[in-house]
């Protein structure tokens, strides 16, 4: 099955119809989950409404960490099979993933303010996000940089799996550090988060990965067109 | 600049909106489809047609 996903007309013919549902579903999921989390859920007692902001700061958050992820394992994939379904998804993720790792900066920002009394500070877990947004910037600049597209593949999956060494960082920095971003909330071991508030989070979570994943595919089979057959 | 807790709320979700849509956007721009493709190398054929005087025949 994943073998025939590496056929471009197969991933191609698969992706034309696919990110069309899953960009309906996702906005669907998002609209759903926004309404619950910022309507139905309780207040927090500590925070009070502004809380509301991890409906869409947790789902930024998570996907620039997993979209790094995913394009590291695209990475791998073209470094051994030299396929152009790889080469054009691990670099269609790359500017989905700049956008969320902004989005979570700015709306961590935003949260900041009226929670902590300013917008930025140079805690390890923020600084170590910003440095994962130049990452994401300098491996898109890189993927332009070489005439060879093989070569810049090639270069882009080595920048790629360098960089994820930041990736774990990001997670355990508020294990490692002292740090004035809060600690987990949702990890393997449990979920701290109360049930009424958890629900609409994960639906967000779910909705943006859902447009995340249209948007990757929508751009991966573009970039495809041009590569094998413009 | 101070914001209350609802207008940071909403500035965050329009933030969110925005950019999921501009990203889908920018994807929709990353390149042709099958059938663009086709549609231009169409035009340029009959493009390179007309300029041997071949439709005007």
């Amino acid at each position: 099955m994943l073998g025939q996903l590496a056929s471009p007309p197969r991933f191609h013919a698969l992706a034309s119809w696919l990110w069309v549902w899953l960009l309906a579903a996702g906005a669907l999921l998002l609209a759903f989950g926004l309404y619950t989390g910022l309507y139905l859920a309780p207040v927090d007692v500590q925070q009070g409404e502004v809380y509301r902001a991890i409906y869409v700061h947790v789902p930024a958050a998570w996907m620039s960490m997993f979209l790094y992820l995913v394009a590291c394992g695209y990475a791998m994939l073209n470094w051994v099979y030299r396929s152009d379904v790889s080469a054009v998804l691990m670099r269609a993720l790359l500017p989905t993933g700049a956008w969320m790792t902004a989005l979570a900066l700015v709306t961590g920002a935003l949260w900041g303010k009226p929670t902590w009394g300013t917008y930025w500070v140079w805690d390890a877990r923020m600084t170590s996000e910003l440095l994962l947004l130049f990452i994401y910037l300098g491996l898109m600049a890189l993927s332009q940089l070489a005439t060879d597209p093989a070569k810049a593949d090639r270069i882009v999956s080595i920048g790629l799996l360098i960089g994820a060494v930041n990736i774990p960082l990001i997670y355990l920095s508020v294990v490692f550090w002292n740090t004035l971003h809060q600690g987990y909330s949702v990890s393997m071991s449990g979920n701290r988060i109360h049930p009424e508030i958890a629900t609409g989070m994960w639906l967000c979570v779910l909705g943006f990965w859902l447009v995340c994943a249209s948007t990757v595919l929508n751009r991966a089979r573009r970039l495809l067109v041009q590569r094998r057959w413009a | 600049m101070n914001f209350d807790a609802w207008q940071t709320i909403w500035l965050c979700v329009v933030c969110s909106v925005l950019v999921l849509g501009l990203d889908s956007v920018l994807a929709h721009r990353a390149g042709p489809t099958k059938t663009e493709l086709a549609r231009k190398r169409q035009r340029s054929n009959r493009t390179a047609q007309r300029g041997e005087g071949k439709i005007n025949e």
